[in-house]
């Protein structure tokens, strides 16, 4: 079996949030709402002050309260321990968002494009306008449902099928991953004791957030 | 002369607000705590999924659909219950930035779910896991 998931270092995250830029672009995730987002806030009192760079998303938990609390069963967690939602299920009951420790679901609650001070007639931008054929059913969002991070599966999908490990290489890990200037994101296989991602929770002090509700992310950070 | 009939006057007033103030207090705390919590949670919750207590078929969020009938109208929690005025500056949750729709009375901490909603909790819907080390 695998498990991919992610470790941060928050020693390295200096929130530039190319990861957010990043993530929106890949999946096209509308104005308002944000698939991988920096929390920040300060530490400590004056003159010892530190400023805590915190980049969230989904944590695809082994023990995802979104799939319990979905009253549509839109949620699933696939073999890979990716957690997904299937946006023709969805009905937009926002139980997940409630449910979510993380905050790391979406609904969308109407369409909103980006840039409308430069478009008169608020049209989408061609980007925007890519028909939904065309996209991977991830990316086939309408009003009214829930979204959240994928952990790119479209691109750990076509790795997969393309013989390719994943996370091996820019196009096989998830957008953020990649991106991250200070080289603080790392995808791999959890349950693979050789992989980089379980060598980085072995030796360095790796926390999951909020261990109380029991939801055992699949995200780590480094603290 | 005037100083001191308008001194004394002011003083009236003054004893006067002073002695409505309980009543007013009362009021504002009788509208908080709009029911009272029933003493048997877990039986009320059983109840509300068997289907015996009736919390309507519509899911949504909104009140009237069923996730503020069974918190409110079934279980009688108050709104202060669940929402706070804000999160506190170093609280770790994705979407602190946004606000709850609709005129809502506030954010949700989700510490208050996990209360009832944990394994072997109260609620018959056990959302979240046990604590792991």
């Amino acid at each position: 079996m695998v498990k991919y998931g992610l470790v941060i270092d928050l020693k390295r995250c200096f929130g530039c949030r190319s990861c957010v830029a990043a993530c929106k672009n890949e999946n096209m995730v509308q104005p308002g709402n944000y698939w991988n987002f920096v929390l920040e806030y300060e530490q400590g009192k004056y003159p010892n002050v530190r400023r805590i760079f915190v980049p969230m998303n989904c944590m695809h938990c082994e023990n995802p309260p979104c799939v319990k609390a979905c009253p549509a069963k839109a949620i699933s967690k696939n073999d890979a321990g990716v957690v997904l939602i299937d946006y023709d299920k969805c009905k937009g009951y926002r139980y997940c968002i409630a449910a979510c420790p993380y905050g790391a679901i979406h609904f969308i609650d109407k369409e909103r494009h980006f840039y409308p001070e430069d478009n008169p007639d608020k049209s989408p931008t061609p980007y925007e306008l890519l028909p939904a054929e065309t996209r991977h059913k991830l990316h086939r969002k309408k009003p009214g449902i829930a979204e959240k991070c994928t952990l790119c599966w479209h691109r750990i999908e076509k790795a997969l099928k393309e013989g390719k490990k994943p996370g091996s290489d820019y196009d096989s890990s998830p957008a953020c991953v990649p991106v991250c200037p200070a080289n603080a994101r790392h995808f791999g296989d959890l349950d693979d004791p050789n992989s980089e991602v379980s060598k980085l929770i072995a030796t360095r002090r790796a926390v999951q957030l909020k261990k109380e509700y029991g939801t055992r992310p699949q995200v780590y950070y480094i603290v | 002369m005037r100083v001191i009939i308008f001194a004394a006057l002011a003083a009236l007033l003054l004893f006067a607000a002073c002695a409505q103030q309980p009543e007013v207090k009362e009021a504002a705390k009788e509208k908080v705590v709009e029911k009272e919590v029933p003493i048997n949670l877990p039986d009320t919750a059983k109840k509300i999924a068997s289907g015996e207590v009736d919390v309507g078929s519509e899911f949504g969020m909104e009140i009237g659909q069923r996730y503020h009938t069974i918190h409110v109208d079934t279980l009688g929690l108050a709104c202060t219950t669940c929402h706070i005025s804000g999160y506190a500056d170093d609280y770790i949750y994705q979407r602190k930035y946004k606000v709850p729709v609709r005129g809502a009375p506030g954010v949700v901490d989700r510490g208050v779910c996990l209360g009832c909603h944990k394994e072997n909790g109260p609620a018959v819907t056990a959302l979240y896991g046990t604590a792991s080390d």
